[in-house]
């Protein structure tokens, strides 16, 4: 059984049962997200084993061997079915192409990740394949474990937190697209195409919204909500673009073909385009792991539920960004771009978000700056190309950040207040509360035996050790390197510290007076998580948890040394935790005067989230100032705007062709002295038109100059077109005066002449181009030699039975046509008709139809607004 | 097929019968419903009718003349498409204005006038001749200006004049560029005018004043598409349409000129230093995509953003037109392609945005955002509903609006526009940022009153058909890209268009249609330069399998059969049109010329190996 897809998919069917029944089940419908979370944890779990064991067979172990064969069989198996299944039909010729590409892929290399492939969207003759493939290599499946565990906890958790009385709808909501989310995040852990991972990436960005809005009566939330959906959203289309620049380059789109097929790497490094490449995946990434300059919104986003913030801003989501740079490692890694980005990024967000947390006041707020500097860590070492880091650091930060979420979530539950100065001496209203704080506090900040100093001491070790900070321009750049990561994670220390004494410690605050104990619904949650954070800690004296990190890393064979027994052979990390601890101390102690410097610093610097604000505000600024101006509802200025247009393209495609008034022929032998006479009665009228008093007085030499238009067809000799013309010239004189009826009166005085000068230029602008087009038309050399006409004429009598052509061309040859036009003219005849009747029916002012009853005023007149 | 013009008569006459039986309310709207339904499956059949055939064309010449002489109506992929789509989403409108419409709007011919609209809305999408095509467009918008009119109060008349006077202007200029092309090419019939611009030479004057010409008919292209700089029209009156049929104008009435300009200028006028005309357009989408989303963002009132909104999505359209004019087959295909997905996806996704918001504001009472808020409490079925085709139109994944912007995208970043592709993604962004401020201000937030304002779940139905649609195009796709990379060869093998409306011998004489040759050898070299020695085993199996995959197809699908003849005089002839006459000159070379058909596709893998 193929268990990939199910991790996957199973998610989104509860989130259908859930949004479609949550009005029924309510807060029961959270047992749904449990069951998900559990179902997908469990699967992965056994992939993990079954293909953790097939790892060893690799290796020359004959247990393992047959399991891992097997895991690799049922792929390929897989890839046969599917292309039998639909031999014969479109989809499946590619299908095929694909799967049995998989076979060999898979069967080439036994005991391999296990695979999922099915064709999205297949296009032979432009190379495009999206599959939905998804693949299970330990990473996928570490960050596939950590997105069900903690969804597990955080289902179990939201079942008592998320309170009731909101009504039903909502919770059943709430639920699915907690789920969906879920769903989501182990769609990127799990995919292995760059568009399905991006798929499952925008979904996480829209699920986020609707839980990040979850108290969308708040504008508060609203607006949290929007600028997290606004910023990542606009990193992941620039991600979008990356990714099709990565399959312009290499022809494909398969993550792990790009990581094993060194020549599709090469051809990237050798491509011109791989800054923006590089650049455009890395705003994805930023965007959503909340990297400065982008790191605003996550703050903001704390005004979702607690559990939402637990698990989307902590423990999973945010991670997302730097689970796609552990992705991109092995394809881009050998860029020189790749650290010369990532480390500055990372190591300002690392330090500016530990400097930052010391001055919040608000748990979450902290909480969240303390994630921020996680993420910047991260990005960090993805930049150093420790990829063996990833796994124990990721899990480290889930297992301390996600329980302290979580007690913050209790303590605003009890006290209902999150102000760490409204807060003090809970130790002895909430015991248990406290000491799965201590557990989560004293992980973060590092202290033995936790995991947190376990990771920390590795850290401090790889730093020391890193190839990329020993090479290049990072050699002078080492020791400041180091030096502020050491800082940073004082910062942290002293959070850390602050947390836990500026709630627990203390005098009882009148907020505590009546705080209580959770039940365990709420603190058991927490206390896993607590208790794995110490226990993984203790376990690190055996290498359990050594040898476990290493095998879920993304690097290959990674080598990361965890532990908590200090190697007094290498003293270096120890000697850089000890400097970490004191410094700690000592910003904890002088935290009073560092905070009047901060605030004193913020005062001066501008936020980004003042700067994006003022991004956004300026856009709309810019919008309003040119719809009001660009569509002001002036007519004239439409017209002019529409003539101009068609000058300017005429223009450029005359000069292109190189054609001219040198390229007319004009021939006035054939001209009778009443067709000139004609045209020149034309000339004035049109001239009277402009010179019109009143809008009738418009209307009526308009009419002229269509009637005078009418009598062209004498010179051409043609009677019928001649009434026909002056029909339809007759049926809109009417319809002009119809509307002219309904039209305000004209106002008085005429344009300025700057005005008129410009209105004549255009007209002029245009007039000029008709006549060089008609001039040109009735060039021989520019014409088709051939054309309908004398076939009209020749089948006439034979074929339309008719003497006279255009009569035949009417009725006969071109009769739809002729249809089409009295389909109109009726038309026109009918609405004239309702128009009229409604007009004598109700005078004045109508009750309307449609509620939609437009302001006048701003389109009133056409001359009162200027283009 | 002399069925086709029942999608031109099927609405007339039923407009006859509803002016005849005006004053029965409750008859007119059903005999209406049932009418459209009626023919929108009958369009569907004729598309799965079409897409069978082996040319992909089906074509009728009214009154039984032969073309060019007669009138051709021609429902290749493309215009069967977009028949399917005007019918479908006629249906669905047709069904919702059950609930809108007034009596008063009934009685002045409401109904009629809708069927008129349908008509020639049909009609533009099935005429072979461009004359033919300005009568179309006449029909179709003496229905839409009855429409906006009927009922209307004095202010929505006023608007509705700048709607009429543009478009007045713009019929003027349509019947000058008819005039202009039946000048320089002697004919109206679009096969006959792109037969006869397929054989201008290079540099000739003939081809530079049919370049020329063609810039009137550019812009009443644009003017109907609404494009930048000459979308005035619809921002003013598109607010003012009634309810529920706006959901047609802004699905239907634009994509009309989308379809004349792909039609137009992807397929009709073939002269050397045609794209001219294209890359005009490429630079005026750009415009056109971020003004229309600024429009937008600075509006209040639902109804309002949707409308700039349609101008920005319009420009992706006309982006991925623009995008034709490339030299490089791929990239001219995937544009086209994007171009066709991108219209179906809009058609819907538009028609049913206005549609829900209706219905939002039936419930709220309002369609003013600062007076609206919890819809989502009052009415969480419809706010899933706008959820899903908001997303949609702002391209997330896994709707519909996803791929749309992601194949056009492609073709623009395969084809190294990066100005135009920044632009469409900042629009991209824009256009989110402009759905999520209705969804927050509209559907979210405290709700203003007890209970939805007006009834409204029945309105739901019709509404739902297009937001699965909008799903189950996302998440099948597959499908649909197939028939969208078929209704492509409009562009690119317009030889195919000539040869089904004009006949086999009309082909004689033309630059022969080397399209597939020149995509398969670039797909050649990417295939060349990924197998380079280190994997050289896998990978020339795998294209050699590619190869064996594509002949299959190739020789089981009866529509590149059709395309062979022509195909191969290229390649023995050297692309000149004087041996291809001679070589067509000599009947018995034919049959031979066939026994060529599987050899093609192989060609180039046997120059690789």
């Amino acid at each position: 059984m193929e268990l990939l897809p199910i991790i996957v998919f199973l998610p989104f069917a509860c989130a259908a049962v859930a949004l479609l029944t949550g009005r029924y089940l309510g807060k029961w419908s959270g047992l749904l997200m449990v069951g998900a979370a559990a179902a997908s944890f469990v699967m992965a779990l056994s992939l993990f084993l079954g293909s953790n064991a097939g790892h060893a067979g690799h290796a020359g172990d004959t247990e393992g061997y047959t399991q891992g064969g097997h895991a690799g069989e049922t792929a390929v198996e897989h890839g046969e079915e599917h292309a039998v299944a639909h031999a014969g039909d479109h989809v499946a010729d590619a299908g095929e192409h694909v799967g049995g590409h998989v076979g060999e892929h898979v069967g080439g290399d036994v005991g391999g990740p296990a695979l999922y492939n099915l064709t999205w969207l297949e296009d032979a003759g432009t190379n495009l394949s999206i599959s939905l493939r998804l693949q299970g290599d330990s990473f996928g499946l570490f960050f596939a474990m950590l997105v069900s565990g903690i969804g597990l906890l955080v289902g179990t958790y939201s079942l008592n937190y998320i309170d009731t009385t909101i009504g039903n709808g909502r919770v059943g909501r709430y639920y699915a697209a907690l789920i969906a989310f879920m769903g989501s995040m182990l769609g990127i852990a799990l995919a292995d195409d760059l568009f399905m991972l991006f798929v499952f990436w925008e979904m996480t960005s829209i699920t986020s919204f609707m839980l990040i809005g979850f108290w969308y009566g708040e504008d508060y939330a609203k607006k949290g909500a929007m600028t997290a959906l606004q910023v990542t959203a606009l990193g992941g289309l620039a991600m979008m673009a990356g990714f099709v620049l990565v399959g312009y380059i290499t022809g494909t789109y398969q993550i792990s073909e790009l990581v094993s097929n060194t020549e599709l790497q090469d051809k990237l490094m050798a491509s011109p385009l791989l800054l923006p490449t590089l650049l455009l995946i890395f705003a994805g990434a930023f965007t959503k792991s909340a990297q400065w300059p982008f790191h605003f919104w996550l703050p903001g986003a704390m005004v979702a539920p607690t559990p939402v913030s637990t698990y989307l801003h902590a423990a999973t989501m945010v991670k997302a960004g730097v689970f796609l740079i552990g992705r991109m490692l092995p394809i881009f890694g050998a860029s020189v771009y790749w650290s010369s980005i990532l480390v500055p990024i990372g190591l300002i967000t690392f330090l500016y978000a530990a400097y930052q947390s010391l001055m919040e006041h608000d748990l979450k707020a902290i909480l969240a700056r303390t994630t921020l500097a996680a993420l910047g860590m991260f990005m960090f070492l993805y930049g150093l190309k420790a990829g063996e880091q990833d796994a124990l650091q990721i899990w480290n930060h889930a297992m301390y950040k996600a329980p302290l979420f979580l007690v913050a979530g209790i303590v605003e539950h009890a006290t209902h207040s999150r102000d760490i100065r409204e807060l003090g001496g809970l130790r002895k209203k909430m015991p248990i509360t406290f000491v799965i704080c201590c557990l989560g506090a004293l992980s973060m900040a590092g202290l033995p035996p936790f995991f947190g100093f376990a990771a920390k001491e590795s850290l401090y070790g790889h730093l020391l050790s890193n190839e990329v900070l020993a090479t290049g321009m990072w050699q002078n750049l080492r020791w400041p390197i180091i030096g502020a990561c050491v800082l940073a994670n004082a910062f942290i220390f002293a959070v850390s510290w602050k947390l836990i004494l500026g709630l627990f410690a203390g005098k009882e605050t009148e907020k505590a007076h009546h705080a209580h104990e959770a039940g365990i619904s709420l603190w058991g949650p927490a206390a896993v998580l607590g208790t794995i954070a110490i226990g993984m800690g203790l376990l690190a004296t055996t290498g359990f948890t050594q040898s476990l990190v290493n095998n879920l890393s993304s690097a290959e064979h990674a080598h990361a040394h965890v532990t908590i027994i200090p190697d007094f052979s290498h003293p270096g990390p120890l000697v850089l935790s000890a400097i970490t601890i004191a410094l700690g101390i000592t910003i904890y102690l002088s935290r009073r005067v560092v905070n009047v410097f901060q605030f004193a610093m913020a005062k001066v610097l501008p936020t980004m989230q003042s700067i994006w604000d003022r991004f956004m505000n300026t856009s709309t600024a810019i919008a309003t100032a040119y719809s009001t101006k660009w569509q002001n509802g002036s007519l004239a200025w439409y017209m002019a705007a529409t003539c101009i247009a068609f000058v300017v393209f005429s223009w450029i495609a005359l000069h292109q062709g190189g054609l001219g008034l040198h390229s007319a022929e004009i021939n006035m032998a054939h001209t009778p002295w009443y067709g000139a006479a004609l045209c020149g009665l034309l000339g004035v009228a049109a001239i009277m038109v402009t010179k019109a008093e009143t809008r009738l007085g418009g209307a009526i030499t308009l009419t002229a100059t269509g009637f005078l238009t009418s009598l062209v067809f004498v010179v051409y000799r043609s009677p019928d077109i001649l009434l026909t013309q002056i029909l339809i010239e007759t049926v809109s004189t009417i319809f002009i005066l119809l509307i002219l009826f309904h039209m305000p009166s004209w106002k008085r005085g005429g344009p300025r002449p700057s005005r008129k000068l410009i209105d004549m230029t255009i007209a002029g602008a245009f007039g000029a181009t008709m006549t060089l087009f008609v001039l040109l038309m009735t060039t021989p050399a520019l014409r088709a030699k051939a054309n309908l006409a004398g076939e009209y004429l020749s089948r006439t009598y034979t074929g339309g039975g008719g003497q006279n052509a255009v009569n035949v061309i009417i009725v006969d040859f071109r009769a739809i046509d002729t249809t089409g036009e009295i389909v109109v003219l009726v038309m026109v005849g009918l609405i004239a008709f309702g128009l009229l009747r409604s007009r004598r029916k109700n005078n004045g002012a109508i009750q309307t139809a449609t509620n939609t009853v437009s302001k006048p005023g701003r389109h009133d007149n056409q001359e009162s607004t200027k283009p | 097929m002399n069925a086709l013009v029942i999608p031109i008569l099927w609405p007339l006459f039923t407009a006859i019968l509803l002016a005849l039986v005006n004053g029965r309310y409750k008859l007119e709207k059903a005999l209406s419903v049932l009418s459209t339904c009626g023919l929108a499956g009958w369009v569907f059949w004729l598309l799965w009718y079409v897409d069978q055939t082996d040319a992909g064309v089906v074509t009728m010449i009214v009154g039984g003349w032969e073309a060019p002489f007669g009138i051709a109506m021609v429902a290749d992929r493309l215009a069967a498409i977009m028949l399917c789509l005007s019918m479908g989403v006629g249906a669905v409108v047709n069904a919702y204005t059950c609930w809108t419409v007034t009596d008063k709007q009934q009685k002045y011919f409401f109904y009629p006038l809708f069927q008129v609209m349908l008509c020639g809305v049909n009609w533009a999408f099935i005429s072979g001749d461009i004359f033919n095509l300005f009568v179309a467009y006449e029909v179709m918008l003496i229905g839409s200006y009855g429409m906006m009119i009927v009922g209307a109060s004095r202010s929505q008349i006023r608007q509705t004049l700048n709607y009429i006077a543009i478009n007045v202007v713009g019929s003027t200029f349509f019947v000058g560029g008819v005039a202009v092309v039946y000048a320089t090419t002697g004919h109206t019939n679009m096969a006959a005018i792109a037969q006869y611009t397929m054989t201008l030479a290079e540099g000739s004057p003939q081809a530079a004043m049919v370049t020329a010409g063609s810039m009137l008919l550019l812009t009443v292209f644009a003017m109907k598409t609404a494009a930048w700089p000459l979308f005035f029209w619809l921002p003013d009156s598109y607010p003012s349409v009634p309810a529920g049929v706006i959901g047609f104008f802004a699905g239907l009435l634009t994509k009309v000129g989308v379809y004349s300009l792909l039609r137009v200028f992807g397929m009709i006028f073939q002269q050397p230093g045609h794209e001219l005309a294209l890359d005009i357009l490429l630079v005026l989408s750009g415009f056109t995509m971020l003004l229309g989303v600024l429009g937008a963002m600075c509006q209040w009132e639902i109804r309002k953003i949707l409308s700039w909104h349609i101008i920005s999505q319009v420009g992706y359209m006309v982006m991925g037109i623009g995008l034709c004019g490339s030299a490089h087959p791929a990239i001219v295909t995937m544009a086209v392609v994007g171009t066709i997905f991108y219209i179906v996806h809009h058609i819907i996704v538009k028609s049913c945005l206005f549609l829900v918001g209706g219905i939002a504001g039936r419930v709220a009472g309002t369609q003013e955002l600062k007076k609206m808020g919890g819809v989502l409490d009052l009415a969480p079925g419809v706010a899933g509903l706008f959820l899903i085709a908001a997303l949609s139109l702002a391209g997330m994944p896994p709707f519909s609006g996803f791929w749309s912007k992601f194949v056009l995208i492609r073709a623009g970043l395969h084809g190294e526009h990066f100005i135009i592709v920044t632009v469409a993604i900042v629009t991209g962004f824009f256009t989110l940022y402009s759905m999520t401020k209705i969804w927050s201000y509209g559907f979210w937030g405290k709700p203003k009153r007890e209970r939805a304002a007006a009834s409204y779940r029945g309105m739901m139905i019709p509404t739902a058909v297009l937001v699965v649609f909008t799903v189950f195009m996302g998440v099948f796709a597959q499908p649909f890209y197939r028939l969208a990379t078929d209704a492509a060869t409009i562009v690119k093998h317009p030889q195919q268009y000539i040869a089904a409306v004009l006949g086999e011998e009309a082909l004689v004489g033309l630059p022969a249609d080397t399209f597939d040759e020149a995509l398969n050898e670039t797909l050649d070299e990417t295939a060349d330069a990924t197998a380079e020695p280190v994997a050289i085993t896998v990978a020339s199996t795998n294209q050699f399998d590619a190869f064996k995959s594509q002949s299959v197809r190739n020789a089981h699908d009866p529509r590149n059969v059709q395309v062979t003849d022509t195909k191969i005089a290229a390649s023995d002839s050297g692309h000149t049109p004087e041996t291809a006459t001679n070589a067509s000159a000599v009947p018995d070379a034919m049959p031979t010329q066939i026994t060529h058909v599987d050899a093609t596709p192989h060609a180039p893998a046997e120059v690789t190996h």
